[in-house]
This record gives structure tokens, C-alpha cells and sequence, in this order.
């Protein structure tokens, strides 16, 4: 027997050690890299301590871009977390509903040119959205543009969330879901007494991915506004590309690592907060 | 406990094996499969070859390649017909008659001019059109006088007689070297097709034998032997077409060779007469094919084109120079044969085979460049002949074609430099200029500059405007500046902006548009090339000037269309709108000139020209002289005047802005690099888009077209606009020394450079358009403006 199990945690790294090996090559290793370089100077590569940090948290545009990037995710997040799930309770509980379940996939599976080229026709000055109202609305400027990505945003992922809530939704056991209807319970009653609480860890796990998403969110945004978008929807990616552009790889390099800090504590934070609700603190 | 029998444990231990073996073995399979790959060309630029001989690129371990030798010629600026050999030497024939003998001795080639009397005495006179020569002195040729066409054969005795096989109809010729001229004529339409007729003519006798009919538009024949090749390009179709001359019949299509000329064939309608060339070998075995991409040898029907020199280390790469003519001499170092080039220049180069040298240099120049910089281009070619020994790659960040766009390639040239793999030299146009100062990222040219000027003489009002604290990171090695044109009372006393609007608002035209601008853009391009910045000292938008520019705008574009209706508007946008040249430093001066965007040299009429505006504006960005000539002549004649266009002061916008990576492996070769750009040898030796920087070379390019050949510079005929009933023709005449006074008081009299972010430019230009046509007022623009730039700038 102890032969036998005196190679199994060899087997498993084994088994592991294609993925750590990814990980550390593609994840890991650049991003110790980019901590690195955060305090240097980007061509000149002297040592500057923590005045790339000092200069990216007093530049205007990261300010502004980090803004605009926890409205963003304060907004779009419940918003898809909510629309998501209720798709899937509805796609559950008629079943007719999820013959058209590849149908919001389509958004995830669409390239993101395409993608763009179809809104643009739609919301622009002179779209088809404008000619349908009667109205000339610029949907891509000021406080416009913000709802407009965000629309994209949850266009875009909600297949992805919805696929993920639905796979919860069928862990819930149906006995005790019919067991709680023999006893009188309701439909809302058993939503939230028997149903949320056996969806929080899926929950945990969505919420972690849509945030992840949602400092991923540039290309159409790009693609539709150029390096310059309005305020509103200017994220932190913006902020990246153009520093890379303009070869401040140093302040980029910073605001990485800040990002990555920031993004890392809020998982944590949120990991902490459901252990604590599932009791296991 | 139950156990397996031994011969069970043997067969799954077994089987285990065999699996992971035979796992171990494909995935071995694949890895090898895939890192094999195709066999790669190993020619620098991925040219056609499948090997090389004696040049091109292998391994830099090989040895031996072609080296380009200039000829000194006599007669440079005399357009270079033909090239070929004669008992005595190499015989090249120029236009009007300035023909030399080029012989070698052991040390180099010499000219010597081999001037025909006979055929001067016409020439001096007349502007020639085309005319071929050959080696028993007989010529054929054709000029226009009074708007016919003329042609004639002179024997070798100097008798002209007239010639009109074809009658009016358009004829080239070109000389077979085989006793014949051949001539070709084009006939037919796009719409029904076109043929060419095809005869020769005995340059003994002058005696005309009709050949055959082509069923194309040919644009391109050489005789090699008894092969006659015909070139073609219809529009719908293009390709090489083989005919035996002695048995008058076609051959079959030699693929390769098709296949190989096609992208030159594909483009040639319009622009080079000569897009690719063919030449016999004296030994004859296969001939030769020149194109931008190099020498390549072919043996007709063969199945390869085996590269002999790489047009990218040369001349012949150098798009500036259209080649003319080429032939080939045996007898040259170690058997190999020589090669010799006549360029439209007048020049003549010759190829010599040197064993001694590597086959590719070992040391490499890049020098980059957002978009296709002919100026740059032109000096990499010319560097790249005089310094056999380094290898001069143009490398430019959006190519054509490739989908890329400006922040794509601005990106990748930012890894580049960020790796500490960037370019070695930097065109500065497009590029964010004091970012990459700031940053460190050039060097500083101030030394270099301050030699270069104790030695020529330069336009440092203009090259002064890259100075950064003192220092230059940056020289342009040309500019450009705009001109208003109008009856001279009219732009006399426009000296800025306003008064440029106040005069729009006040003229009355009879439905026409009074400047020729119409469309937002348009007019912010035009306006914004004379504008002064819209950054201030803090560098902060400067919302005053900003506010000021686009209510300017404004008024010209209400006062531009004030005179027509909707309707007359967009016909008139959608008339010019496939003709008119549009660029970021806004229209040229051909607009008005030619109504044409295409360089139409025969298009002239009232109702083009100015399309009846009292005033139109455009720069001078191209040849400066060869646009002067005609500015001149048609301004003249229509009764017009120019001068410089300014805001206050007068501004000018560099181009070709040279700078050198700091990071640079090959600093000093890439600062001879930069010297050779800009030194007046090279400026006043090629044509430039734009003034070129260096003064002196500017000065002779002036003696030089003051001591011009004889006649007019050129011609123009009037095309029938239904105003006029007969033809008119309009001789353009060389520019006086007066004119050129005039044009070197106005560069010397330019204040500023007019230098703006590229971002903060595309902007104006992008949010602009709402404010010129009223879409928005000019309030909201410019916080338009002003919030897209806050960010840029705050970056």
C-alpha cells in the first residue's frame, strides 16, 4: 500500500504541472516582471523607488479612468449579476424558454468588430435608433456613451453569466424545493430561503469573473471611440494603451500593479465576506 | 489476496508501455512536422527568387555581388531614351538629341557627347514627345506644334522625312536593335476594348512593314532576338504576351514571367512608361528582367527567375527613378556580365560584378517612417548606392494594404523601442515629437547640424523650429507652404484669417463657390495649414485661439456656399470629390490648376481652372520648381497673381522630419545617414516633395532651370468645355529669374514652422466639422475639444 501511494503526489504534480507551468510562463513570471519594471524608469531603466507610484496616483487621467472604472463595475455588476439570474430562473422555470439558450451566447461567440459595426449603425447620430425616435441623440458622447458601454457590457457577458446560473440552478436540489412546496412555501418563499442560499457559492464565483471582465472592457469601447473616448466611458485600459503608445511603460507598469492589488483585494475581500456568510470564519 | 498471474502483469505492463510509447512517438511526430515549415526564400526583401547567383542574399558568409557604378554624365537633366551597345562603347541617347558615348578604360567609365547636328538643328526648337535612335544614327521622332502631332524618320544622313504611318493617332517607339524601329499605337476605348497596331521601320531605309495587330493595350515592348514581348494591361486583364518576329505569329504565354511581372503589369496604366524592363543576353541564353525588385535572370519557358542583383541595395530599388533603358555587355570581372541603366533623370549607372565584398552587408541602417516618405525613400536608394558596404532597409509602420492603423503601428514601434530593437533613424511626421524628446528617446543633432550649416547654407528659420530647449532633435529635410491665388488687387492686402473671411463674405460670384473648398474638411485642412498653434507656453489648449480658428471656419464655409443652392452644392462636392487631391496639408495647387487629381498635364480650360472661383488656395508640396513653372505660365495667362498665405505670420510645414534613436547600434552611420539627406548633392539631385531644406541645393536646382533646354518647358492644350468652340494650346514657360526672386523672398520671409500634435490635429479635425457647418456652436466644440484633450494632455 505504501508503494502504492508513495507516488501518488508525484502523479498529481504531474498531472499539474502543464497548468502551473502555463501559468507561471504566460501569468506569473511577466507579472513579476511588471512589478519589477514599476520601479524603473521605462527606457533608461534606472532605479526610481516608488515615483512611478507617486506619479501615477497623482496623474489626472489614471484618477479619472479609476473612477469611471468602480462606477462602471458598481453599475454593471449587480445589473448583470440581477438580469442574469432572472433570465435563468425564467429559462428554468419554463422550459420552452431554453431552446433559445444558444441564442445569448451569440454576443460572446460575435468578434468584437462586428460587433461594433452593428451598434454603430444602430446608435449613431444618424442610425437607425435615431431614425426610428426621430430624435438625433449621440449615443456615443458624454454621459450617453457611459450607458452605452455598460449596454454592451451586459449584452456582451450575459450569456456567459446566464449559462452559469442556470448549471447552479440544476445543483439545487428538487427535493427539498418540493419538499418546501408540500409544507405551504411559496414561490418567492422558496426562492429566497431555499434557493439563494444554495446559489451563493456559484454567486461568489460569478461575481469574481464578471469583476475580472470588467477591467477587461476595451476593445469595443476602443473600437468605437478611438484612444480618446468621452469621460464617461474612459477605463483604466485607456489609460494603459495610450501610456504604452506614448512609451510611459514605467507609470504603466505602476498602474498595473495597482490594478492588480486593487482587483486582488476586492476578491479577497468578497471571499471573506461569503465565508463569513456561509459561516466558515 | 487475489493477485494477477506474471503473464497477465506482462501484458498490461506491456500494453502501458506501448501506449506511452506510441504516445511518445506522435507527439515527437508533430513537434518535428511543425518547426520544419516551408523552405524559406532567403532573399532580404522576399523577391522572386529561388537562388541566387552572384548577389541578392544568402548567408552573410557568402561572398560577391553586384556594385552600382554612376557614370558622370554631361546632360543630367535631359531625359534618357535608350541605352544600348555600339562597336565603340555603350550609346546612350538622351531627349532632344544629347546624346553621349560612354567608353570604360581602366579606370571608370567616361562620356563623351556624341551630338547629331542634323538633329539638333530641329530639336532646339521643338519639344519632343518621344523619339528613338539608332546605332547607324537614324532617328524617329514626333513633337507637337500648334496642337498636332508631328513625326519623322531621319536617316542616317540627316534627311527628315516625314513620317505618318499612323496618322494623328498616339505612337510610341522603341529601337529592336535589330535594324528596326518598332512602333505602337493605340486604338480603341475602354468601353470597346482596345487594340495596338504594331509595324517597324528599317532605320536603314525608313521603310514601314506593318507587323500585326495586338488585341491589348500595350504598354511595353522589347525585342530580345527573335522574341518580340508585349506588355499589356486593359484594365480588366494584364500579362506578357511572346511573339516570334520572324514567323509573325504568338507563342505561348511563358508563365513564370507573366506571374513574376504581374504586380508591375497590375499598376501600370498611368504612371511609369518603362514599369518593368526586358534585355537580351549577348550570349544568349535567356534574357534578363529588371523591376524595383532587382536584376533577374530567365531562360523563356524556364521555371525560375534567379535574382542577380538586389534592387534594394541600389538604385534601382529607388522609386524616384523611373527607369528607361537597360543592356548588357559581357566581358566584365570574372566573366560575369555587366549591366547598364539609363534612368529618366538622364542619369546612367552600371552594375560591375566585385567578388571581394560580402553578397549582403553585415551592417544595417533601418531607417523608419510612419507612412511612404518618397524624400526618405529617395535617400535611402542614394545612400544605399554610395555605401555598398552597409545594408539601408526603409521600413515604413503602415504599409499598404495591411489593415493596419496609425496607433497599430504607433504601438508596435513602441515595442520596438521599448525592446531596445528600434529603428535607427526616425521620420519624425506623424510621431509624437516632444513626447519621445522628453523622454530621451532621440539625439541630440545640434553638433552635426551646426557642421553642416558652417559648410551649405540652410532655411534655419525653418529647421529652427525643432529646437527644444536649445537643443534640435529633429531636421526636416523639406517644407511646404501655402499659396492664395486670386487677381492681385483681391489677395494683396489679405494678411490673415479674418481678412481672408471678410473678403469671402464680401465677394459675389454668380452661383459658383467663391473659394473651391466646400466641405468642412476641406476647409479646416486648408485653414488649419496657415493657423498658428492651439497649445499655449504651459501647454495647456489655448481655447481663445482654438474658439478664434473654428468661428473662422465658419464663415468660410457659410461664405463659400453663399451663392448656391443645396442642390448645386452637392453636385459640386460630388463632382470634384473623385478629383480632388486630399491630404492632410489640404488641396495643391494642381486642384485649380488641372481639376484633376491625378497629374494631368493635359487639361486645361476656364471652367477648370479656378472652376470659375475668383480665389482659390493650395499648397506647394511637390516639385517646388516644376510647380512654380506652371503657376506661373497659367496664372499669367488667366491674369492672376499668388502669394504666400499666412495668419499674421507667414508659416510653412516641414515634412520629412529626420531624427536619431539615442539607443541607435549604428549612431554614426546613421548620422551620415542624415547628412547625406540633407547635404545639397543629394537635394538637388532628386525631386522632392516640398522646398528642400538645404539652400544651396535649392539655388542650383534654380541655375539649372534657368539654363534650361531650349523651347517651352511644357505644353497644355484645352480640352473642349463647351465654352469654346476651337482649341487652344497654353505653352508653360520656364520660370525667369524674377519669378525665382520672388519665390526665394517669399521662403526667406517664413516666421514659423507650423508644427502641431497629431492628436490634438485629428481631433480639431474630427469635432471641428460640427462647428464649420453649424451643426453645434463653436462654444460646445471646442469643450468638446477641450474634454478629449484635457485627457490626452493630462496623460
Amino acid at each position: 500500500m505504501r508503494k502504492k501511494y508513495g507516488f501518488t503526489w508525484l502523479s498529481k504534480l504531474m498531472f499539474l504541472l502543464p497548468g502551473i507551468l502555463g501559468i507561471c510562463v504566460f501569468t506569473l513570471i511577466p507579472f513579476l516582471d511588471v512589478l519589477k519594471r514599476s520601479f524603473y524608469t521605462s527606457l533608461s531603466k534606472e532605479f526610481c523607488g516608488l515615483a512611478n507610484y507617486r506619479a501615477v496616483l497623482q496623474n489626472q487621467a489614471f484618477r479619472l479612468a479609476a473612477y469611471h472604472t468602480a462606477r462602471f463595475a458598481g453599475v454593471c455588476l449587480p445589473l448583470l449579476l440581477v438580469v442574469g439570474l432572472g433570465l435563468a430562473l425564467a429559462m428554468d422555470r419554463y422550459p420552452f424558454l431554453e431552446k433559445w439558450k444558444a441564442m445569448y451566447l451569440f454576443p460572446m461567440a460575435m468578434p468584437g468588430a462586428s460587433i461594433v459595426l452593428v451598434w454603430k449603425l444602430f446608435f449613431a447620430r444618424q442610425g437607425l435608433l435615431n431614425g426610428f425616435l426621430g430624435s438625433r441623440i449621440d449615443f456615443f458622447q458624454g454621459e450617453n456613451a457611459f450607458w452605452m458601454l455598460a449596454f454592451i457590457y451586459i449584452w456582451r457577458n450575459l450569456g456567459y453569466t446566464l449559462v452559469l446560473w442556470l448549471a447552479a440552478l440544476k445543483a439545487v436540489p428538487g427535493e427539498v424545493l418540493e419538499a418546501a412546496r408540500m409544507d405551504g412555501a411559496g414561490n418567492a418563499e422558496s426562492f429566497f430561503y431555499i434557493t439563494l442560499p444554495c446559489l451563493k457559492g456559484n454567486c461568489f464565483t460569478i461575481t469574481v469573473l464578471s469583476l475580472l471582465n470588467v477591467f477587461k472592457v476595451f476593445r469595443e469601447a476602443y473600437l468605437i471611440s478611438g484612444p480618446y473616448p468621452p469621460a464617461e466611458a474612459y477605463l483604466l485600459q485607456y489609460v494603459f494603451h495610450n501610456w504604452y503608445a506614448n512609451l510611459d511603460f514605467d507609470k504603466m507598469a505602476a498602474g498595473a500593479v495597482l490594478s492588480a492589488a486593487v482587483a486582488g483585494s476586492t476578491v479577497l475581500l468578497l471571499k471573506r465576506i461569503w465565508d463569513k456568510g456561509e459561516g466558515k470564519l | 489476496m487475489k493477485t494477477e498471474p506474471k503473464s497477465l502483469c506482462r501484458i498490461r505492463r506491456t500494453y502501458k508501455y506501448n501506449k506511452s510509447t506510441i504516445l511518445a512517438v506522435l507527439l515527437a511526430a508533430a513537434l518535428l512536422c511543425g518547426c520544419a515549415g516551408p523552405l524559406q526564400d532567403s532573399a532580404p526583401n522576399g523577391g522572386i527568387s529561388q537562388g541566387s547567383s552572384g548577389g541578392g542574399a544568402v548567408a552573410s558568409a557568402a561572398m560577391g555581388r553586384y556594385v552600382e557604378e554612376q557614370i558622370p554624365a554631361n546632360y543630367k537633366s535631359y531625359y534618357a531614351t535608350d541605352i544600348f551597345p555600339v562597336e565603340e562603347g555603350i550609346y546612350l541617347a538622351r531627349n532632344q538629341g544629347m546624346d553621349e558615348l560612354l567608353v570604360g578604360d581602366g579606370q571608370g567609365v567616361k562620356a563623351q557627347e556624341l551630338l547629331s547636328q542634323d538633329f539638333l538643328s530641329v530639336a532646339e526648337s521643338k519639344a519632343m514627345v518621344s523619339m528613338s535612335v539608332a546605332e547607324n544614327g537614324a532617328r524617329i521622332y514626333e513633337y507637337v506644334e500648334g496642337g498636332q502631332r508631328k513625326r519623322y524618320f531621319m536617316t542616317s544622313a540627316g534627311e527628315h522625312l516625314e513620317w505618318d504611318y499612323y496618322g494623328d493617332g498616339p505612337a510610341v517607339f522603341w529601337y529592336g536593335r535589330d535594324g528596326y524601329f518598332y512602333v505602337s499605337s493605340l486604338r480603341g476605348s475602354a468601353g470597346a476594348g482596345y487594340t495596338t497596331a504594331l509595324c517597324r521601320v528599317d532605320v536603314e531605309t525608313g521603310e514601314t512593314e506593318y507587323l500585326w495587330d495586338i488585341p491589348q493595350a500595350v504598354i511595353n515592348i522589347s525585342v530580345c532576338g527573335d522574341y518580340l514581348f508585349a506588355g499589356y494591361n486593359d484594365g480588366h486583364d494584364c500579362g506578357i504576351m511572346i511573339y516570334s518576329i520572324s514567323g509573325r505569329e504568338q507563342l505561348e504565354e511563358d508563365k513564370v514571367l507573366t506571374e513574376a511581372l504581374q504586380k508591375y503589369l497590375e499598376g501600370s496604366m498611368n504612371t511609369e512608361r518603362h514599369p518593368y524592363l526586358i534585355a537580351a543576353s549577348q550570349t544568349g541564353e535567356g534574357v534578363y528582367v529588371l523591376t524595383r525588385e532587382g536584376l533577374f535572370r530567365h531562360v523563356i519557358y524556364g521555371t525560375v527567375m534567379e535574382q542577380v542583383i538586389e534592387g534594394s541595395l541600389c538604385s534601382i530599388g529607388d522609386i524616384s527613378k523611373l527607369f528607361t533603358a537597360m543592356c548588357v555587355t559581357e566581358g566584365g570581372s570574372g566573366g560575369m556580365p555587366v549591366f547598364w541603366l539609363a534612368y529618366d533623370s538622364g542619369e546612367a549607372v552600371r552594375f560591375v560584378y566585385n567578388k571581394e565584398i560580402p553578397a549582403v552587408p553585415d551592417t544595417l541602417v533601418r531607417v523608419y517612417s510612419l507612412h511612404n516618405d518618397n524624400n526618405v525613400r529617395q535617400a535611402v536608394a542614394g545612400y544605399q548606392s554610395r555605401h555598398p558596404e552597409l545594408y539601408v532597409r526603409y521600413e515604413t509602420g503602415m504599409a499598404e494594404g495591411d489593415g493596419q492603423t496609425e496607433e497599430d503601428a504607433l504601438k508596435n514601434l513602441a515595442t520596438q523601442i521599448a525592446t531596445g530593437d528600434g529603428p535607427d533613424v526616425l521620420v519624425m511626421d506623424g510621431l509624437p515629437y516632444d513626447s519621445y524628446v522628453e523622454k530621451g528617446i532621440l539625439m541630440d543633432l545640434s553638433e552635426m547640424y551646426a557642421r553642416l550649416a558652417a559648410e551649405e547654407e540652410y532655411f534655419g528659420n525653418v529647421a529652427d523650429g525643432f529646437c527644444r530647449e536649445g537643443k534640435r532633435y529633429a531636421i526636416p529635410a523639406a517644407f511646404q507652404f501655402t499659396v492664395l491665388m486670386g487677381e492681385r488687387e483681391m489677395i494683396e492686402g489679405i494678411d490673415d484669417l479674418e481678412e481672408f473671411a471678410s473678403l469671402l463674405e464680401g465677394l459675389e460670384t454668380e452661383g459658383t463657390s467663391k473659394i473651391g473648398l466646400l466641405t468642412e474638411d476641406r476647409i479646416l485642412k486648408a485653414m488649419a495649414m496657415v493657423s498658428g498653434g492651439w497649445v499655449n507656453e504651459k501647454g495647456e489648449l489655448d481655447r481663445e485661439a482654438l474658439n478664434r480658428f473654428l468661428s473662422l471656419c465658419r464663415r468660410v464655409y457659410a461664405a463659400d456656399r453663399a451663392e448656391m443652392g443645396r442642390e448645386e452644392v452637392q453636385e459640386e462636392i460630388g463632382l470634384r470629390a473623385n478629383r480632388l487631391w486630399y491630404t492632410r496639408h489640404g488641396a495643391s495647387v494642381y486642384d485649380f490648376m488641372n481639376g484633376n487629381d491625378l497629374y494631368c498635364r493635359n487639361t486645361l480650360s476656364d471652367s477648370y481652372c479656378f472652376y470659375g472661383n475668383p480665389l482659390f488656395m493650395g499648397s506647394m508640396g511637390g516639385d517646388i520648381l516644376t510647380e512654380l513653372n506652371y503657376l506661373v505660365s497659367e496664372l499669367a495667362f488667366l491674369g492672376k497673381d499668388y502669394r504666400v498665405f499666412s495668419d499674421g505670420d507667414t508659416a510653412c510645414m516641414p515634412v520629412s522630419m529626420l531624427a536619431v534613436n539615442r539607443a541607435s547600434g549604428v549612431q554614426v552611420e546613421a548620422e551620415a545617414f542624415l547628412q547625406y539627406a540633407l547635404c545639397a548633392d543629394f537635394q538637388k539631385s532628386v525631386v522632392m516633395n516640398g522646398v528642400p531644406i538645404n539652400k544651396d541645393a535649392l539655388y542650383e536646382m534654380e541655375k539649372s532651370s534657368l539654363d534650361h533646354w531650349p523651347g517651352h518647358y511644357s505644353s497644355m492644350s484645352w480640352n473642349y468645355d463647351g465654352q469654346r468652340e476651337e482649341s487652344v494650346v497654353l505653352e508653360i514657360e520656364w520660370s525667369s529669374g524674377e519669378d525665382l526672386r520672388k519665390l526665394n523672398d517669399l521662403l526667406d520671409g517664413i516666421d514659423r514652422t507650423n508644427v502641431c500634435d497629431t492628436m490634438i490635429y485629428n481631433t480639431v479635425m474630427e469635432l471641428g466639422r460640427q462647428a464649420v457647418n453649424g451643426e453645434k456652436d463653436v462654444e460646445e466644440t471646442v469643450d468638446a475639444i477641450a474634454e478629449k484633450v484635457r485627457i490626452y494632455l493630462a496623460e
